[in-house]
């Protein structure tokens, strides 16, 4: 058929050659005028049908002529039915494709991408959606698998692990990027101290066990509270086969319900900037109300979110303004999420950090234009077209259309919601775009959020309101002391500290300080051991040596600069040196028991909160040093020796098994992090106090 | 819920994966995979014309491939290709500077470029009763456009905030560049087609218009239509549209040969927004159209697709040395480029990765890869470009490159061949061939401050 088909075009490709060299040129067309459009297009619903299997499972068929054959399966949950475990229904999506009760995770991975295959799931706020995809002449394969994933998922202590350690990895790397940091912001404004409200840390991702995962999947995976859209080259009896005998195990209770989620009240202009040093650019978005999927308003809204940042073009005015007018930004654009539990309005925009305020400026600048003023007929009518316009294109894709019916039945929009859209953007009046935006973008109810460099762009944003600057872990910088929430202030929980750790005098008295351990670290699946030594005079001069075969570092301080020496396999040793400022700030939190010298060191304390750290319940104290800054100690509210301390330089380290030397406690099991996701453990820790030491010890390379 | 919307134009790298093409399966016929139909014809000025009906939905779109990219660029004027793909939306003799997205936008369409080492590509989707819009814009952006002072200039800060934001704030967003600085150094694709800031200052506005007139011409470029048209009414339009524009002079094609053979080269990246170490080894590979590139394709599908892949199952799973496994595989018009990325594991070292990569290349250099590899990887590919056509726009691009590249369409059904030709024999072959401890260059990227 092909060759046939490739003379063909040869032949007339001929012809019209010799045309257009045997005639005059076409008639010219006028340049001048855009042309007229051809009558318009018909435009319907595709059509799809459904069906329920016997465990009840709603089934949606779209079909197509396509090779390819896709499965969505949604069900409902997901992050708003994490209750107390943030995380919980991410890892029960994210470890569905690793095993099956019995297919090892080696052996799914082997099987799926045989048949070029896919099969993965994500979660969001409200469901978990679980896909495959391959060709149609692999579907017994692809089928069995995807089915055997959402009944039967493994979930083993294993992948757990992990899949937590790869988390722990990558939550380091996304803080890094100011558009992670940004919706966690943001989140953290909209939903407060919900499931929907918490940026994962390492605490929520360990505090995860497989007895969790295996309860969240128990409850919400059940038939009753899923359907299932098939895109593909298919009948529908060929389907209802494949699927009754796919899915005939899977049974389960009723359909749970999630818990009503207490938001924080929004109430007047909030402006966070959450500081990040490195940021060359600024991230910027500007957060109003909006309605849900089933608010009247939903249809409309969109007309609205076209003028203003949206669209399918460039014309939306954000994109004219702070793109083409004043170039501070690549990509402007905005939206309304119709979050069911919150929903919002969310314009954002990336631009560099000496412009911040100016394009906040024009961001509020242009949301109150669409406030104050009707928009203009023909500027209205374009962003109509363009959204029928854009409708009519979507119906080309039947993956769309099947999330369409999904949509319907989840969130029981009525049957015509999605043909009917047209008509209702048609009918949008400059009138109602004005109401809405008066009444979803109100000045005083607009929160702002920027992620960026605060040293450079704080103080100039004051002009918009009261600037709270966070941390890259969204908790307030030098921000509000909690000491009412504990009913103690800093002071005083330094003081129980100090009287657990044998007492301030006792503590002052020691004067050196030799400690020696052996050291374990986990490298890949194997473990390094090694050997450490500190020894430590007052005020605070010290020696450290680790020493893991392979590697060997050893570190000087005379109390003026630092001097490093690295050795690794057979190559020569390096040295390096840390000296002036960088050694000034290294040397405020290296005095010889730190906590006993707070005053004379200048630290300022303050109470951040409680916090349960390691599985126990502690009290936080942000330590500020003159010169180095912010660390923490994370405090057990019971014993009142420390369980975790984060310095404001080095490592952080997690703490145990205290015990007496001489009067004064000191940890037996020491977890030193050096990276996040990576833990060295010191054992058999031996200490030795107030030895004389010779001045060599921390001289040795100066 | 979040869509990101207005992100026209993508300065890539290396157009990359997927020239196209299709694998059989075990037993099964490439003839599984439906025929695309289409129409050629040429205009006398020279202009390629690609026509095919799709009737699945009352939409058309329209690509117009001109065949430039940043390695026609000058040296000292890199940058230049991309910038004009921004500088075409400024507007023409007939269309007013900054109504041509709104013209697009008010029948109901959107429309979008992207530049890479080769080409630049402009794409308009719109209702089907639209289609003369899209003629006309296209049409008198090839024949009149505006290359204008105020244009040049606003274009000039857009992209500068572009580069910001998709390579100088971005973990890793220097990659490419980096690649291409070392593996394709004294030739045209050392350089991304986003180039240096300073170039585009430096132009004057006769630079941007001389640039115009050698490359915006129709026996530059490949129009293809795909939607549910009329062929004989389309066939009339495209003459009344195109006919008039001017042919051009013809046009020197750059001849590429990437240097072999200078010994093992060693970079090191250090940059504040690095969030891990990360490591690259680059080799040059086959170009676009070269046997040995399906082998490649192929082989590089056996190594890193999937997570019964071999880099993922031993490096990421396993022995848990690396985060993320990749390879990488840059097949342009004159050159390629080939290699491995892996980003570290934080209880990993850089020398873990390197010796990882090595026990890998060495593995398949000795041994080849599995009779069940080889096979899983075919069924790979099959399903990757069974599943390439979703919209008229996936095909209008398809055909317009077949076009530009070999001027031959038909490969949007043949190419097939030419993977179902690649041995499992040839995986090893091109295993030893391209890498090559002597080309090999290394790039290592450490958290760190900038420059060091």
């Amino acid at each position: 058929m092909s060759i046939f088909k490739t003379v063909a075009a040869a032949f007339s490709a001929c012809l019209l050659i010799l045309a257009s060299m045997t005639q005059p040129l076409p008639a010219q067309v006028n340049r001048a005028k855009q042309p007229d459009p051809e009558p318009p297009p018909k435009a319907a619903f595709p059509p799809y049908e459904t069906f329920t299997l016997k465990n009840g499972l709603k089934v949606f068929l779209v079909k197509n002529d396509k090779p390819i054959v896709t499965f969505r399966m949604l069900i409902r949950g997901g992050k708003s039915a994490e209750g107390n475990q943030t995380y919980i229904a991410d890892v029960a999506a994210d470890l569905l494709d690793k095993g099956t009760t019995t297919v090892s995770a080696k052996e799914f991975a082997e099987r799926i991408d045989f048949v070029g295959g896919t099969i993965g799931a994500t979660s969001s706020d409200e469901l978990i959606s679980v896909s495959a995809r391959g060709l149609k002449k692999h579907i017994e394969v692809i089928l069995n698998l995807y089915s055997d994933a959402i009944i039967n998922p493994a979930y083993s202590q294993e992948e757990l692990e992990k899949y937590v350690q790869d988390q722990i990895t990558g939550l380091a790397s996304a803080k890094a990027r100011s558009e992670f940091l940004a919706d966690y912001a943001t989140r953290k404004l909209m939903f407060g101290n919900t499931p929907l409200g918490r940026m994962p840390n390492e605490e929520d991702m360990r505090n995860i066990t497989r007895q969790k995962v295996v309860d969240f999947h128990h409850t919400w995976f059940v038939p009753s509270n899923a359907t299932l859209a098939v895109v593909g080259n298919i009948t529908k009896a060929d389907l209802m086969t494949r699927l009754e005998s796919a899915f005939a195990n899977w049974k389960g209770g009723k359909q749970p319900t999630v818990a009503a989620l207490k938001l924080p009240e929004r109430k007047g202009r909030r402006l966070i900037v959450v500081d990040r040093d490195a940021a060359v650019q600024s991230t910027i978005r500007v957060i109003g109300s909006g309605p849900t999927m089933t608010d009247p308003d939903r249809p409309k809204s969109s007309i609205l979110n076209n003028v203003l940042g949206g669209g399918t073009g460039l014309g939306n005015r954000l994109t004219m303004n702070l793109r083409e007018t004043h170039s501070y930004t690549y990509s402007p654009y905005s939206y309304f999420d119709p979050n069911p539990f919150r929903p919002m309005f969310i314009a954002t925009a990336d631009v560099r950090n000496s412009v911040t305020d100016s394009a906040v400026k024009e961001m509020l600048y242009e949301i109150g234009r669409m406030r104050n003023q009707p928009v203009p007929g023909d500027e209205l009518n374009r962003n109509i077209q363009s959204a029928i316009g854009s409708f009519l294109m979507s119906v080309s894709d039947p993956a769309v259309t099947a999330s369409r019916v999904q949509s319907i039945d989840f969130f029981k929009l009525p049957k015509d919601y999605f043909a009917k859209l047209p008509t209702i953007y048609n009918a949008t009046t400059a009138a109602d775009v004005q109401r809405l935006a008066k009444k979803y973008l109100a000045e005083d109810q607009l929160a702002i959020v920027i992620v960026g460099k605060a040293s450079e762009i704080a103080d100039k944003l004051k002009q918009f309101g009261t600037v709270e600057v966070w941390d890259a872990d969204l908790n307030p910088v030098g921000g509000g002391d909690a000491s009412a929430d504990i009913g103690m202030t800093a002071q005083q929980v330094w003081d129980k500290m100090l009287a657990a750790m044998g007492g301030e005098a006792k503590m002052r008295s020691v004067t050196s300080r030799k400690m020696q351990a052996e050291i374990g670290a986990n490298a890949g699946n194997s473990v390094l051991k090694g050997k450490f030594e500190m020894i430590e005079e007052a005020p605070n001069k010290n020696y450290q040596m680790m020493d893991m075969g392979i590697a060997k570092t050893e570190q000087y301080s005379n109390g003026a600069n630092v001097a490093m020496l690295i050795s690794r396999g057979g190559a020569p040793p390096q040295t390096q040196k840390i000296e002036g400022e960088a050694a000034e700030k290294y040397y405020e939190s290296t005095h010889i028991m730190p906590e006993a010298y707070v005053k004379d060191l200048g630290v300022t304390l303050r109470v951040k909160g409680k916090k349960s750290v390691n599985n126990v319940e502690c009290i936080q104290i942000a330590v500020t040093y003159p010169k180095s800054g912010e660390g923490t100690y994370s405090i057990d509210a019971k014993t009142f020796l420390p369980v975790r301390i984060d310095p404001a330089m080095g490592m952080p380290s997690i703490l145990s098994d205290w015990k007496s030397v001489d009067g004064v406690m000191f940890p037996f099991a020491i977890t030193l992090i050096p990276m996040p996701g990576q833990e060295m453990h010191l054992k058999d820790i031996q200490y030795k106090l107030n030895d004389p030491i010779s001045p060599a010890v921390f001289t040795k390379i100066q | 819920m979040l869509h990101h919307i207005g992100k026209r134009c993508a300065a890539i790298a290396g157009v990359s994966l997927a020239a196209t093409a299709l694998a059989v399966n075990t037993g099964i016929a490439a003839g599984d995979l439906p025929k695309l139909a289409y129409e050629k014809f040429t205009l006398p000025n020279g202009l390629r014309v690609i026509l095919s009906v799709d009737k699945s939905a009352p939409v058309v779109s329209t690509f117009v491939h001109y065949h430039v990219g940043s390695k026609n660029e000058r040296p000292d004027r890199t940058g230049f290709a991309h910038f004009f793909e921004h500088l075409m939306f400024e507007g023409t003799a007939n269309i007013q500077r900054h109504t041509l997205d709104k013209l697009v936008q008010s029948a109901g369409g959107n429309l979008n470029a992207f530049t890479s080492n080769d080409e630049t590509g402009y794409q308009i989707n719109l209702p089907s009763n639209q289609l003369k819009l899209a003629l006309w814009i296209e049409s008198e952006r090839m024949m009149h456009a505006r290359v204008e002072e105020i244009g040049v200039e606003t274009q000039r800060g857009v992209v500068k905030e572009e580069r910001k934001n998709r390579y100088d704030n971005t973990p890793y967003g220097s990659l490419l560049a980096n690649i291409f600085a070392n593996v394709a150094k004294g030739t045209p694709y050392e350089w991304t087609p986003i180039g240096e800031a300073q170039y585009i200052d430096q132009a004057g506005i006769e630079e941007f218009r001389d640039f115009y007139k050698k490359y915006y011409v129709p026996n530059n470029a490949v129009l293809a239509i795909v939607g549910d048209i009329d062929l004989a009414k389309t066939k009339q339009w495209v003459m009344e549209y195109f006919s008039d524009i001017p042919r051009g002079a013809d046009i020197e094609r750059p001849k590429v040969t990437l240097q072999t053979g200078q010994g093992e080269r060693t970079v090191d990246v250090r940059e504040p927004h690095t969030p891990l170490p990360a490591l690259v080894y680059a080799y040059p590979g086959a170009q676009k159209g070269d046997p040995d590139a399906y082998a490649l394709e192929i082989l590089s599908t056996v190594l890193a697709s999937g997570q019964s892949s071999r880099l993922y199952k031993d490096m990421v799973d396993e022995k848990r040395l690396a985060v993320g496994a990749q390879s990488l595989v840059f097949d342009m018009e004159s050159a390629g480029v080939i290699g491995f990325f892996a980003v570290a594991h934080p209880t990993t070292t850089m020398d873990a990765l390197g010796e990882e990569f090595d026990r890998q290349i060495e593995l398949v250099k000795e041994n080849g890869v599995t009779e069940k590899e080889f096979q899983k990887a075919r069924n790979q590919i099959e399903t990757q470009f069974a599943g390439r056509f979703n919209e008229p726009l996936d095909k209008a691009m398809a055909l317009a490159s077949y076009e530009t590249y070999f001027n031959n369409p038909e490969l949007v059904n043949t190419e097939i061949d030419k993977y179902m030709a690649v041995t499992r024999e040839d995986l090893q072959r091109v295993a030893r061939k391209y890498f090559a401890k002597e080309n090999r260059v290394i790039i290592q990227y450490y958290p760190g401050a900038q420059g060091g």
